[in-house]
């Protein structure tokens, strides 16, 4: 069966327009196409030697782009450690003051002059009636030089005895 | 102008791909251009796929084994190129939820090189509602007048399957043709 044949007599077939082209162009396109094909097939040879040097080494800069971000971040990140480092060993410098008796280690210690006893203890003091003159006076009198001996456990040497006896603290 | 077994054999002589790929070009890209402008309609889309055709052309002659005359095998690859473009641009058309039809009416009245009467632009905008392989079938039997053993050749397919889908492309058309004063 044709089938062609089976729809006959019909307008396609019989306006004859209907076959031409009816779709124009630009002027000379044709011309164009080959060289704008052969641009798309040898891209590279076409390109000045810069433009080609920076396609080529375009990923490879983008590479090193990323790895001087990286070293960026890592520079930073060592200056930041640094200067804590540099920091702590300040602070180290200033135990060592602290334990050498250079510097106060508490902040009783460093304000120790200026805290007085009653401002510490203003309770304790009122209770007694006890000024800080006589806390401290007590203090000195109560304790002797055999005290603090026995207290911290060392030998006595003799001549320690004989001007011991010499002291009469009672 | 060199026949295409010419054509090959100096494309095979070594050192001149570039002059026997140029002597293709000319042979065939004005050809090639109204097969793809008669599918897609606009000339910016067929100038692209046209380039595009001609890019694998370049890149897949080396494997061309002459099973298929020339000229069919570089229908076969313009016909392919433009019909995975109308593919995505059917879907595109989809998803937009554009009405296809008065898509394609308003892109053939404003194109600017549509020189065509009325019944020439029914036509046109028939031809283009019509499923791209439909249209494809369509063009190459009635305007290329190319014989269904060649269409075979370009689209695949059997002889009487490309009867048939001519056959309802040209009843489609022709019922739009009958229904304008």
């Amino acid at each position: 069966m044709n089938i062609d044949k089976n729809i006959k007599n019909n307008i396609l077939l019989e306006d004859s327009r209907l076959k031409e082209n009816p779709f124009s162009l630009p002027e000379n396109y044709f011309s164009g196409v080959e060289q704008q094909v052969h641009e798309k097939i040898h891209p590279a040879k076409d390109s000045s030697p810069f433009l080609l040097f920076i396609k080529n080494t375009k990923s490879y800069a983008y590479l090193a782009l990323s790895f001087l971000i990286v070293l960026g971040i890592g520079y930073g990140v060592m200056s930041l450690t640094s200067t804590l480092q540099e920091s702590s060993l300040e602070q180290n410098d200033i135990f060592v003051l602290i334990e050498e008796g250079y510097l106060s280690s508490s902040f009783i210690e460093n304000y120790y002059d200026d805290i007085a006893v009653e401002e510490l203890f203003p309770s304790s003091l009122e209770r007694n009636g006890a000024s800080e003159e006589d806390i401290n006076s007590t203090i000195e009198e109560s304790i002797r030089e055999r005290d603090l001996i026995e207290y911290l456990g060392i030998e006595v040497p003799e001549s320690f005895n004989s001007y011991e006896s010499n002291y009469d603290y009672e | 102008m060199l026949d295409d077994k010419d054509i090959l054999n100096i494309y095979r002589e070594g050192g001149k791909e570039d002059y026997a790929f140029n002597l293709i070009v000319r042979k065939y890209s004005e050809r090639l251009y109204w097969h793809i402008r008669k599918l897609v309609g606009s000339h910016e889309e067929a100038n692209d796929l046209l380039q595009d055709t001609l890019v694998k052309i370049w890149k897949y002659l080396p494997d061309f084994r002459e099973e298929s005359k020339l000229y069919t095998w570089l229908y076969r690859i313009a016909t392919n190129e433009t019909l995975t473009f109308l593919k995505k641009e059917r879907l595109k058309n989809f998803l937009s939820l554009t009405d296809y039809e008065t898509s394609v009416s308003n892109k053939l009245e404003s194109d600017v090189y549509f020189n065509g009467d009325k019944i020439q632009a029914e036509l046109h905008k028939a031809i283009h509602l019509l499923p791209p392989k439909q249209r494809a079938v369509f063009n190459l039997k009635y305007f290329e007048e190319m014989k269904y053993e060649e269409i075979a050749d370009i689209l695949g397919g059997t002889v009487g399957s490309l009867k048939a889908s001519y056959h309802h492309a040209y009843t489609k058309i022709q019922k739009r043709l009958e229904e304008i004063d």
